[in-house]
């Protein structure tokens, strides 16, 4: 499958058509030439010559003049007829074939007596002898171009919609369709632009071909609309088409029917209802199908209107024996609106299914045809222009079409592909977009950046791993940045396949975004876990703080509340607004915040400062919560209630504990019955705070003082090995207390 | 709202937008100093306005202060406090927030600010560290001591007179040091065997040579982008 690459038929079709167009290029030119324009003379008696070309062998001679004889043949009016079909017999076909061999054995002559009748020597009949020449292109008539244009663009366009659905049945003869008005338009323009004569083989088989062509062309449009767009029949009964015209014409090109009009005309004709029978049926068929009908419209009416001015102005004149109203070299120009017209139907109905890449395609091949026809014209305009304007070539050369070249080569043949920091870019860029729909969108903005693809579609099916299908045709990508899985068709345009390389660059980036996207995940789960955190810290501390204060009827007490209240949130805020706190940083806050509240009180307080000051050891949130927090509790408490003189802190970093001591020289208080006193509240929520985080609470309580001993682990709720070890109290008065467990 | 005053009464102006809270500084300050005339205002429009008007009296007295707060609902008080440093220094600059945050307040420091207060202190608590400031001994926790070592340090290295550039001298960092690590002053004095008179003498030339800093580290940045 991987050589129905778009680019490749594309290709293909372009080397075709370019053979296809030299061709009869060639063989028009290498016939020897006169530089004659003849004529038949009014009364269809007598060949005219009307003019002669001022650069070519005849041109001394007088004109108007009667041509009457080349070398020993007598001319006849009919030997100048465009196309030997308009003969109604086959007869009449053979004997034009014999006087063209005769005449073309004298054109083949070094010398061509040429007997003429008329102009200056009057009615006597003189006898010039001419070397022929080569023909130059200047002297091919229009109509030769016009048939070389018609069968140049069906054959492309027909390619062009084979290239982009080469396995649609449709599409396979549409472009048959095309390839035969090729052929049909390029045989004919071989023998209708001859000068005089051709070799009768030659005609012959030129004849034959564009009989094919022809009726090719009819054939497959009768089988393209059985198909199309409703399949009105099994693809097997299309074989009937070809099996009633391929013998018909098979008997024609051996001239077994009665008249050319039977052989030839007649199939034509009958070819042509079907077509139209075929558009009725299709579109009675589809009258439920609004775009089918669109599409139908769109061809089968360019086709009946185009196909049909041919067959009424050239084969219908035939057969009801009377002179065609235009040469047939110009309505071939017909066939032509027909691709043309589809192209635009393509765009308007999507036709035969084809998506809005289809003009890419088209566009690019387009492009680069340009280029080229460009690039020819210019060589040809620069070796004629061998005088002063050569400069003036070259100089417009230099200055607008180089760098227009530049310009369009870029655009329509260099690939782009991205270095490796604009990718990371565009990984981290599809991560971190806000919005799901926008991260889907720069994902694939990506993959079109990366692989310039004709076309990025949902895969319609889960896909495990990036891989490649259709021998590297299509990449396969799993899903991720909110995308399902995709399949990229085509890459570069169509002009290149997948490779392993590719699919180990896509496997990187699949495995980026997958990693960036976990990340931004945790981000998102650990902000979530910080709000949630934040919500309950508030809720918890500084609700039941600012509830407490509410039932305070002392105005003093209040005040203390809402104070307190304050201070809670300040350490909320700044153990949020400082990603970690130092250890150091907090004792150093903790130390002055003591001091100026104990120096308040008349309290000194006593903490040097330690080892610990200069810890760089940071703090988890909850740690430094709970630290700061128990601080300030049992400093409030000594103010409170302990009528002390004095205060003794310290704090030490041990094997991944914090360690505090606080004494005081107060007159304690008896823990038995400290649930009723009012500090009960303040001991217990301290105590719950340090088992929260699996820290351990030492109080001793004693009328020479209290000390307060609290231990929690620098990783919340992890207690390393040695704690054991470093509790200072025995085990049994380790206070391990819950909330619950009374004081 | 004030009348030109005689040269000897106190002016205070307190720039504060809670109505709640402007009345209990008012009263705080009234019950601090008993003769003060004080003004008020509620924006920072309001206080440009006010300072248009009456500033350069309230300056002449030669015994004026302001209390700024920082969030104001039309900017920032660092604003005002900036005006104020500039054209009238001799009004006493005081910041009275709610946030300690350092960044805040080393900002304020920063633009000419001298002294700061909580506004959640106990009005005694208040009332002595008013005293405190105006009698030049700004209070300075241990948050911004420490950023104030960091800046210096990063000064240090461009800077060979001290004096010259509002870098620090051996002994002010030794104080900064200590009040980094959230000693009182008198501990810190303590320490280093001199008065703690001494010591917050130090503690107002840091507010002062981090203003100097600040305003030369803005030049120079200013130069930097081309806009002077």
């Amino acid at each position: 499958m991987a050589l129905w690459l778009p680019h490749r038929i594309m290709q293909a079709g372009l080397l075709v058509c370019a053979i296809a167009v030299a061709l009869p290029l060639w063989m028009a030119l290498r016939q020897p030439w006169l530089g004659l324009s003849l004529k038949p003379s009014p009364d269809m008696q007598s060949v005219r010559l009307v003019a002669t070309d001022p650069s070519g062998p005849a041109r001394d001679i007088a004109t108007p003049a009667q041509l009457v004889a080349v070398g020993s043949v007598v001319l006849e009016p009919d030997d100048l007829v465009e196309e030997p079909d308009m003969f109604e017999t086959y007869e009449q076909i053979g004997q034009f074939l014999r006087r063209q061999t005769a005449l073309a054995n004298v054109l083949r002559e070094p010398a061509i007596p040429l007997r003429l009748r008329g102009g200056v020597s009057g009615d006597a009949e003189t006898i010039v002898t001419l070397t022929p020449g080569g023909r130059p292109v200047s002297d091919l008539p229009a109509a030769f171009w016009v048939q070389l244009l018609t069968g140049a663009g069906s054959l492309l366009i027909g390619m062009f919609v084979l290239a982009l659905r080469p396995a649609d049945i449709a599409t396979r003869l549409f472009a048959l369709s095309g390839a035969m008005v090729a052929l049909s338009a390029l045989t004919a323009s071989i023998y209708s632009s001859r000068e005089l004569a051709l070799d009768s083989g030659l005609v012959r088989v030129l004849s034959a071909l564009n009989h094919t062509g022809s009726l090719g062309f009819g054939m497959a449009m009768i089988a393209l609309f059985l198909v199309y767009p409703h399949r009105l029949v099994p693809l097997r009964a299309v074989w009937i088409v070809p099996a009633i015209f391929v013998p018909w014409l098979a008997a024609d090109i051996l001239h077994l029917p009665p008249t050319q009009m039977a052989g030839s005309q007649l199939p034509t004709l009958i070819e042509m209802l079907l077509i139209v029978a075929a558009v009725l049926v299709q579109w009675i068929v589809n009258r439920r199908n609004p775009r089918a009908r669109a599409a139908l419209i769109w061809l089968g009416l360019s086709v009946i209107v185009c196909a049909g001015a041919f067959v009424s102005l050239i084969i219908a004149p035939v057969l009801i024996q009377s002179a065609p109203p235009m040469q047939q070299g110009y309505a071939f120009g017909f066939f032509l609106l027909i691709y043309a017209g589809l192209s635009l139907g393509v765009a308007r109905y999507r036709l035969f299914d084809l998506s809005e890449w289809a003009f890419r395609i088209g566009f690019y091949t387009g492009g680069t045809l340009l280029l080229f026809a460009i690039d020819a014209a210019l060589i040809l305009l620069l070796q004629w222009q061998q005088t002063t304007s050569l400069g003036i070539a070259l100089l417009l050369v230099g200055f607008f079409y180089l760098p227009l070249r530049g310009t369009l080569w870029n655009r329509f043949v260099v690939r782009r592909s991205l270095a490796d920091h604009e990718i990371f870019r565009s990984v981290i860029d599809i991560s971190l977009a806000n919005e799901p729909a926008e991260r889907a969108a720069r994902w694939r903005a990506l993959l079109e950046k990366l692989f310039d693809p004709l076309a990025i579609e949902d895969a319609g099916e889960s896909v495990p791993d990036v891989g490649i299908r259709d021998e590297g045709a299509e990449l396969l990508l799993p899903p991720v940045a909110e995308t399902q899985s995709l399949v990229v068709r085509y890459p570069w345009q169509g002009r290149r396949l997948f490779s392993t390389a590719h699919q180990d660059l896509a496997r990187e980036l699949v495995r980026l975004l997958r990693y960036t996207e976990q990340s931004r995940h945790a981000y998102e789960r650990g902000s979530i876990e910080e709000r949630s955190r934040i919500a309950r810290d508030l809720h918890d501390d500084v609700g039941a703080r600012l509830l407490s204060g509410l039932y305070k009827t002392e105005l003093g007490a209040t005040h203390t509340v809402l104070r307190d209240a304050i201070a809670d949130i300040r350490t909320i805020v700044s153990g949020l607004s400082s990603d970690q706190p130092l250890l150091g940083q907090a004792i150093a806050t903790l130390r002055h915040e003591a001091g100026d509240r104990l120096s308040a009180a008349g309290i000194e307080l006593n903490w040097p400062i330690g080892a610990a000051d200069d810890s760089e050891t940071r703090l988890d949130y909850r740690i430094y919560r709970c630290f700061v927090s128990v601080h300030r509790e049992t400093v409030s408490n000594v103010i409170r209630h302990a009528a002390a003189h004095r205060v003794d802190i310290r704090v030490s970093e041990v094997g991944g504990l914090l360690h505090t001591t606080i004494s005081d020289d107060g007159i304690g208080f008896d823990l038995e019955h400290n649930a009723g006193h009012p500090n009960g509240h303040g001991l217990r929520g301290l105590v719950h705070r340090v088992n929260a985080v699996a820290g351990t609470t030492n109080i001793h309580p004693s009328p020479a003082g209290t000390t307060v001993e609290i231990t929690v682990p620098l990783v919340p709720g992890r207690v390393p090995e040695a704690s054991a070890g470093t509790a200072a109290s025995p085990p049994h008065s380790r206070g391990r207390w819950s909330p619950e467990q009374s004081l | 709202m004030s009348l030109p005053p005689p040269a000897s009464r106190r002016q205070v102006l307190i720039i504060e937008d809670q109505a709640d809270t402007r009345a209990w500084l008012v009263q705080t300050v009234a019950s601090t100093f008993k003769d003060a005339e004080i003004a008020e205002a509620s924006s920072c429009a309001a206080a440009f306005a006010w300072l248009k008007a009456n500033g350069s009296g309230m300056a002449a007295s030669g015994n004026a202060l302001a209390l700024i707060d920082l969030g104001l609902p039309d900017g920032s008080g660092i604003d005002i406090i900036r005006e104020l440093n500039l054209h009238y220094p001799a009004i006493l600059r005081i910041v009275t927030t709610i946030y300690d945050d350092d960044r805040h307040l080393f900002d304020a420091i920063g633009a000419g600010a001298q002294g700061y207060l909580l506004k959640d202190h106990h009005p005694d608590t208040m009332v002595q560290y008013l005293h405190r400031i105006e009698g030049g001994e700004p209070p300075l926790s241990p948050a911004i001591a420490q950023r104030m070592l960091q800046h210096f340090a990063r000064l240090q290295p461009q800077a060979p007179d001290p004096e010259a550039d509002g870098a620090l001298t051996a002994r002010e960092t030794d104080v900064l040091r200590l009040l980094g690590r959230g000693l009182q002053v008198p501990e810190a004095a303590r320490v280093l065997g001199i008065t703690p008179h001494t010591v917050a003498g130090y503690v107002k030339t840091l507010y002062r040579k981090l203003n100097i800093s600040s305003r030369a580290e803005a030049g120079i940045e200013a130069t930097r982008r081309g806009l002077t």
